[in-house]
């Protein structure tokens, strides 16, 4: 399998190989904490993803876009097989002015996985956007919030095999999309329509942004297993995770990441304000 | 499925997804504890706890845009 690594600036985008050694199989696929594991081999090939971060909750009705989550950490390779494996929460959305907040870390063996970063939020009063928040251990950057000056997008993380993209940044005109990435990041929020999506991940997508009045919200974010969920008026979607597709926005509320590290969606303010998505869960994968 | 909050001290370090909360005890660091927690009353990295809530550090709104 040959990716595309769409999303990013440059002159050309990067092409990316399965990261997954030939010769291996896939044989467990762990999405909670599990203690107790023992395998018929010393050491194993792992993909091991972060919880995706939270979309931001928007502002009052009629209020600024507000930025998507950014995607858990992906974090791949040979390791001595593990005895437990540590799974990662997504991080919960942000209510009535309230920045998303971090997806938690997965730990497998010698390797771990961080979280995406948080969306920002836009102030109660007319101000400066907050900032999203900076992935961890590979995760992607929250999209930054909108208001009369926009928030800066978060910082992806480079992490081992991991490289999480920056979120969007905000604006009082047109947001960002979210960076592409190993993992992607959030959408950032502004007065488009529709609002930035969010960015491409090969293993799980950032969040979309959310809107304001009748506007939609961004798309979240694909990976290249799954897609990202719709957007709304004026929710952004959640984004795909590795395991599973990125769910839809639904009215002003944000969609929630997919299994697998999606982040997500950011909540809208048409008529009423919006809750943003939870990011998706973190995931092990066990191959040998 | 229960998410857990292990706890260094009253902030809340790491976040999980757990079937039980005797499996979360079995992975966290010493030292720590372990606080299940609900969407009603979300934990996350950076929260402090009071025993009650989860509570979250003040972001101060800057107007000097």
């Amino acid at each position: 399998m040959t990716v595309t690594l769409s999303g990013l600036n440059g002159p050309q985008a990067p092409l990316y190989t399965s990261a997954i050694p030939s010769g291996v199989t896939l044989r467990n696929t762990y999405t909670t904490t599990t203690t107790g594991l023992s395998f018929p081999v010393s050491q194993v090939f792992l993909i091991v993803i972060g919880g995706g971060g939270g979309g931001a909750g928007s502002g009052a009705s009629g209020s600024w876009g507000v930025g998507g989550g950014g995607a858990g950490g992906a974090v791949f390779g040979w390791t001595t097989s593990p005895t437990a494996v540590t799974i990662a929460a997504g991080g919960s959305g942000g209510g009535q002015n309230i920045n998303g907040n971090p997806g938690g870390f997965t730990y497998a063996g010698f390797l771990v996985a961080g979280g995406g970063g948080g969306g920002g939020s836009t102030p109660s009063t007319n101000g400066i956007g907050f900032t999203g928040g900076s992935g961890a251990a590979g995760g992607g950057g929250g999209g930054g919030g909108a208001s009369t000056s926009g928030g800066v997008g978060g910082s992806g993380s480079s992490y081992l095999t991991g490289g999480g993209g920056a979120g969007g940044n905000g604006s009082n005109n047109t947001g960002s999309v979210g960076g592409g990435g190993t993992s992607g990041g959030g959408g950032g929020g502004g007065t488009g329509n529709p609002g930035p999506a969010g960015g491409f991940g090969i293993f799980a997508g950032g969040g979309g942004s959310g809107n304001y009045a009748t506007y939609n919200g961004g798309t979240g974010g694909a990976s290249s297993t799954f897609s990202g969920g719709a957007a709304a008026i004026s929710g952004g979607g959640g984004g795909a995770g590795y395991l599973g597709n990125g769910n839809a926005a639904s009215g002003n509320a944000g969609g929630t990441g997919g299994s697998g590290g999606g982040g997500g969606g950011a909540g809208g303010s048409n008529s009423g304000t919006g809750s943003g998505g939870s990011g998706g869960n973190g995931c092990v994968l066990v191959y040998y | 499925m229960p998410n857990f909050a292990i706890l260094s001290e009253n902030s809340v370090s790491q976040i999980i997804v757990a079937d039980t909360e005797e499996i979360a005890l079995a992975v966290i660091p010493k030292g720590s504890t372990v606080i299940a927690y609900t969407d009603e009353n979300p934990a996350a990295i950076g929260h402090t706890y009071d025993g009650t809530d989860f509570v979250a550090p003040v972001v101060v709104e800057r107007t000097d845009a």
